[in-house]
């Protein structure tokens, strides 16, 4: 399907004319190789505009509202490097951004791509290698350090929007992972449903584990006839096994 | 950052300082004639100085230029940005496919009229009018000034802005069915109907005198108003001087001068003012069609509607340097409704209310369709005549068909999920 022209047009501009004078001069310094889409190879770096790195970030928001959160680890590890400008160290070919990290365009998606890979963490059970940005096991005591760590991200988004349901959902479902805050979590998430503004699947599905362990079945089987409503095709990565079906 | 703000505010107080000063030639100017003024632009008033402040506060220049009006920031520039892709000049970095496929897709805001001249052409109650309550002036143009908040003083000031220049009273036209026949002879023979309709009569399109290049006529053609409105639209006492030699008026129109005497162009003014006008086919307001009975995704909704025709103003800030577009983050004057359409959880999390309290855009409010698709059949029906409180979406575009809207309802009645 037409995936890649949605996501090259979810970049779409307004933005990156500043940008315009790095490129030209790395096009005009140096001969560019044949390299993926609108990056460009520059000696023994390959710049990337500000559009492509927003273009990456989006593909993992897709890849991560499907389900697939170690798609969006993978993806993020990428484009985390390359907004933080260290690619040009660890494996990843030498890439750079045409412009500088820390101009605001980039910085705002560098915040994304954190926030985004924080939820990542939460939604993959903390089964994340922070440091080294790596979906795979890790011992207890690491799973809930990143869950500490993943509900202060998603808190600082959430005190930047207050009342943004998508920050308030995500922080939810951060603090659904955290000893005792159960109840806080449920009550954000059953007040953006009374609302109408419950923004997604996975915020359903969290609803309908923090209901079970409430005995609120009416609840449960709400929220979770409304993840699978939501998700549709990636129902069964996302929302929780049917009752009665054995435990996932 | 601040530079800039700088820049755009030494920029600002300059061009204040010009208006003052040429306000003031006007008012000498006038001085003369003052017993000259119509009562048009006596009525209209305004104040062409708070106009001024007005326009960039409304950012007039994201679409319009005029001389002396600071143009707009590239990345917020609707108008040159769009017309930069149709020329292949963009080059942001994107590969030639990109540039293509965006080529391909930008049809809005090609042709913008210029505001530099429009006093020149219009009347100031015209203008004011116009811009409480836009409507679609040009046949060929698929867009139409957008419905801004502006109230009637705003559009008063914004008017007197745009026309600073006192119309003077203009001696009737003799109008006896013997001109007017004169009048609509030399309309026929003449080719007005190359460019222009006059409310529902199409004008025969005789070949031109003038010889126009394609580029030219092309704009001209996009941009020729609706000649039904000369009566209520243009100033009386330069119609004829209008009709004799355009560039007199408006150095830049690309309206050829094609009358050669006096007296023709007043039988041809006098036609355009007195002779009856029919009126216009309305636009209907399409039907509406049945749900669709199979689950609709966000992406088929994203590909038809929301990444064709919303983008740009319900857009997400991270992803275009923090402006979310004037139905997101704010801008043409509005302040903002937090409206993002770029993923299904963003449509799910609502707009904000004149209260700041955010709702579901999702369920209804008032009537028995959402509010996302109350808006599309608002856009209908503001096409058909029929502007309502509520303001149609898409913002002064082409309303969506009914197939369109039954795809985004679909969307919301299966879930509206991904
Ligand atoms: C989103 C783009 C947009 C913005 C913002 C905008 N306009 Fe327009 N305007 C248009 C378009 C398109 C037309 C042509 C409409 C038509 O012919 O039906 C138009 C027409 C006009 C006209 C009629 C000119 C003529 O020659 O007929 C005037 C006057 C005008 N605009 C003034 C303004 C002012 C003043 C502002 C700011 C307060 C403004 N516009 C903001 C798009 C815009
Ligand atoms: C920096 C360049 C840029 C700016 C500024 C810009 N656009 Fe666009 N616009 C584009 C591109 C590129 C496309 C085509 C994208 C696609 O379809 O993938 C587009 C497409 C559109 C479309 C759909 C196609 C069409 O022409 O009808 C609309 C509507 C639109 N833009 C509205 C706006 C509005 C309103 C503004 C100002 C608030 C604006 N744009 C500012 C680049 C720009
Ligand atoms: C090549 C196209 C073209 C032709 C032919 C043409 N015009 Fe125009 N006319 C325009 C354009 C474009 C404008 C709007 C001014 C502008 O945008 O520069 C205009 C404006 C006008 C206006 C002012 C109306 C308003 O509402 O602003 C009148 C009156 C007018 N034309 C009459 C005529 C008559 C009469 C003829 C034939 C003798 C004619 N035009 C031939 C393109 C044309
Ligand atoms: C040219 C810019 C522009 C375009 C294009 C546009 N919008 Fe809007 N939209 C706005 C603005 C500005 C507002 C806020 C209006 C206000 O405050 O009254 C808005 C408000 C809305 C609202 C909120 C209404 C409310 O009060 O709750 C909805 C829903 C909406 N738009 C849907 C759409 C859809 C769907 C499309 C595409 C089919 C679209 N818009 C295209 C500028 C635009």
């Amino acid at each position: 399907m037409g995936r890649p022209a949605a996501q090259r047009r979810a970049a779409v501009l307004p933005a990156a004319l500043p940008f315009l004078g790095a490129v030209l001069f790395c096009a005009a310094a140096l001969p560019c190789a044949a390299v993926p889409r609108a990056a460009r190879a520059c000696g023994n770096t390959i710049t990337l505009t500000v559009d492509e790195l927003a273009r990456r970030v989006t593909a993992a928001e897709k890849l991560l509202t499907a389900g697939n959160t170690v798609g969006a680890v993978q993806s993020l590890r990428f484009a985390l490097a390359v907004a933080r400008g260290t690619a040009s160290r660890g494996g990843f070919g030498g890439y750079e951004l045409t412009s500088d990290v820390r101009a605001q365009p980039a910085v705002r998606i560098r915040v994304r791509a954190e926030r985004l890979f924080a939820l990542a963490v939460v939604r993959r059970d903390g089964l994340v290698d922070r440091r080294r940005l790596r979906a795979g096991w890790v011992p207890d005591a690491v799973r809930a350090a990143n869950f500490v760590w993943a509900e202060g991200v998603l808190g600082a988004a959430l005190r930047d929007a207050p009342a943004a349901p998508e920050a308030i959902a995500h922080h939810a479902e951060a603090l659904a992972r955290l000893p005792n805050r159960a109840n806080d979590a449920a009550s954000a998430l059953r007040e953006l449903d009374r609302r109408d503004l419950m923004p997604d699947a996975w915020s359903y599905a969290v609803l309908a584990r923090l209901s079970e362990a409430g005995r609120d079945t009416a609840t449960r089987d709400r929220a979770a006839a409304l993840c699978v409503t939501l998700a549709g095709e990636h129902a069964d990565a996302v929302c929780p096994a049917p009752r009665g079906a054995a435990a996932r | 950052m601040r530079g800039g703000v700088a820049k755009a505010l030494v920029a600002l107080l300059l061009f204040v300082a010009c208006e003052r000063a040429s306000g003031g030639d006007a008012a000498r100017r006038e001085g003369a004639s003052l017993e000259g003024v119509s009562e048009d632009a006596a009525s209209a008033g305004g104040d062409a100085l708070r106009g001024a402040l007005l326009a960039v506060r409304f950012e007039c220049a994201r679409c319009h230029t005029r001389d002396g009006l600071t143009p707009a920031l590239p990345e917020k520039n609707c108008a040159q940005c769009h017309a930069q892709i149709a020329r292949g000049e963009l080059d942001v970095g994107a590969d030639a496919a990109t540039r293509a496929e965006w080529r391909a897709r930008t049809r809005s805001y090609l042709n913008v009229p210029s505001l530099t001249h429009v006093g020149a052409r219009l009347r100031r109650a015209a203008l004011a009018a116009m811009l409480r309550e836009p409507h679609d002036l040009r046949p060929h143009l698929d867009e139409t000034m957008p419905r801004l908040r502006v109230s009637p003083a705003e559009a008063a000031d914004l008017a007197a802005w745009l026309a600073p220049d006192a119309e003077a009273r203009a001696p009737q036209l003799p109008h006896d069915a013997a001109t007017l026949a004169r009048g609509r002879a030399l309309v026929d023979s003449l080719g007005c109907g190359n460019c222009h309709e006059r409310g529902g009569d199409r004008l025969p399109a005789q070949a031109l005198a003038v010889p126009l290049t394609p580029d030219v006529f092309a704009r001209a053609f996009a941009l020729a108003p609706d000649l039904a409105e000369v009566r209520t639209r243009v100033r009386r006492d330069h119609l004829v001087p209008w009709l004799l030699d355009p560039r007199s008026l408006d150095p830049r129109t690309t309206m050829p001068a094609l009358l050669r005497t006096r007296a023709d162009a007043e039988a041809v003014a006098a036609w355009l003012l007195y002779a009856p006008v029919a009126p216009r086919a309305l636009r209907v307001v399409p039907a509406r069609l049945p749900l669709l009975t199979r689950r609709v995704t966000f992406a088929e909704v994203q590909a038809r509607v929301f990444g064709r025709s919303c983008w740009h103003c319900h857009a997400e800030p991270d992803f275009a340097r923090g402006d979310g577009g004037p139905g997101n983050t704010g801008g043409f004057g509005f302040a903002g409704r937090g409206l993002s359409l770029i993923s299904a959880s963003a449509a799910r999390s609502g707009a904000r209310g004149d209260d700041g309290v955010r709702r579901s855009v999702l369920v209804s409010r008032t009537s028995a369709a959402p509010r996302l698709v109350e808006v599309l059949l608002a856009r209908q029906r503001e096409e058909a005549g029929e502007a309502s409180e509520l303001r149609g979406m898409p913002l002064g575009l082409r309303a969506l068909g009914a197939e369109d809207v039954q795809l985004v309802e679909s969307w919301i009645a299966s879930g509206a999920g991904d």
